[in-house]
């Protein structure tokens, strides 16, 4: 796999260098201290694997996975574990890597780039029958409306109702947590409470029993912690 | 206080002296000029440009075994966002003891 290093920190670059050498498949072709310059090489050259520190003056390394035209998978590299959720918002971006950068978890983030390598046929084959999926319809006040399901954050029990929340909208409609649950992909939703299901992807922050999705708190049962728990990238 | 020492880095090198130099070397050619950018930016009161020299020492400080030091330096980065500088005489002691600590490798 064709690799480029991107970081402003030569220390950081000579790490990962390092970490690269250890796995056979890695050709680092070429190292950037800034994202301007790995721009204009990408433009002319095709590469397998970007590592990239997203804190970098200027040009952030998110600013860079925008500007990216050809699938590329992208490994991201920070000091910052808050970022993690906003890393993978980005459809380039595989895995996130925390520094100080170790050799277990680096190797576990190259495992992870071979298997999207060996899986974007099968996403194609499959891409038509999940835009199907991504969308549910709800009945609101006698009408089916269409809400897109990625942009639910969460949804909360209230009576006989649910309030399906969006970020834009919200959706009061007569059902219950346990029919939703059953027609969300279980991928991105948990149950947190009794009353609460959540949109993985949406969380901003997880603090004792409570995660922060948005503006809003919300509780999360000593029951369905340890499932939460389980289903984040947690280090 | 926490004290530096090159743990991460002589399991990260397996041995390989050559690699412990180059990141030493790096680290006394780089530490010096993020410190003093730091101090530029934190006197001239421009506390943004502060903060995002406090993330990049961030990771000399993870490199040198500074667990503490490291959540120290996240929650004054987070308060130098907001123009908060109640961190700022302990984030100094940090410096101090990682140059130091570096002076001496």
């Amino acid at each position: 796999m064709k690799s480029i290093l991107i970081d402003d920190e030569v220390m950081a670059i000579e790490i990962l260098k390092k970490l690269c050498s250890k796995v056979k498949e890695l050709e680092v072709v070429a190292t950037f201290s800034n994202a301007i310059d790995a721009i204009k090489y990408l433009n002319s050259n095709q590469v397998d694997l970007i590592f990239l520190d997203i804190h970098m003056p200027d040009f952030s390394g998110f600013d860079f996975v925008k500007t990216l035209k050809n699938p590329t998978n992208v490994v991201v590299t920070t000091s910052e574990k808050d970022f993690a959720l906003e890393a993978f918002e980005h459809d380039f971006i595989i895995d996130f890597l925390v520094k100080p950068l170790s050799k277990s978890r680096f190797i576990k983030a190259i495992q992870k780039t071979k298997i999207q390598r060996e899986v974007p046929q099968l996403k194609n084959d499959f891409s038509e029958e999940n835009t199907l999926l991504d969308v549910l319809y709800a009945n609101v006040n006698r009408r089916l409306i269409k809400i897109d399901i990625p942009s639910i954050n969460l949804v909360e029990a209230n009576g006989d109702y649910i309030n399906v929340k969006t970020s834009k909208k919200n959706y009061v409609i007569h059902s219950t947590l346990k029919k939703i649950e059953n027609k969300l992909p279980s991928n991105l939703f948990v149950k947190v409470h009794r009353s609460y299901l959540i949109n993985i992807k949406k969380i901003i922050d997880i603090q004792d029993n409570s995660v922060l999705i948005e503006k809003e708190i919300i509780p999360v049962s000593r029951i369905n912690k340890p499932e939460l728990l389980r289903r984040l990238n947690l280090l | 206080m926490e004290k530096a020492n090159l743990s991460y880095l002589k399991k990260l090198a397996a041995g390989d002296l050559d690699f412990e130099e180059k990141i030493i070397v790096f680290i006394k050619l780089e530490f010096p000029q993020e410190k003093k950018r730091y101090q530029k930016h934190f006197e001239s009161k421009e506390f943004t440009k502060a903060a995002a020299d406090v993330h990049k020492i961030k990771h000399k400080i993870s490199v040198l075994d500074l667990k503490k030091n490291h959540n120290l330096a996240t929650q004054h980065e987070q308060n130098l966002k907001n123009s908060n500088t109640d961190l700022a005489s302990e984030f100094d002691a940090v410096l101090e003891g990682m140059t130091a600590f570096i002076n001496q490798l």
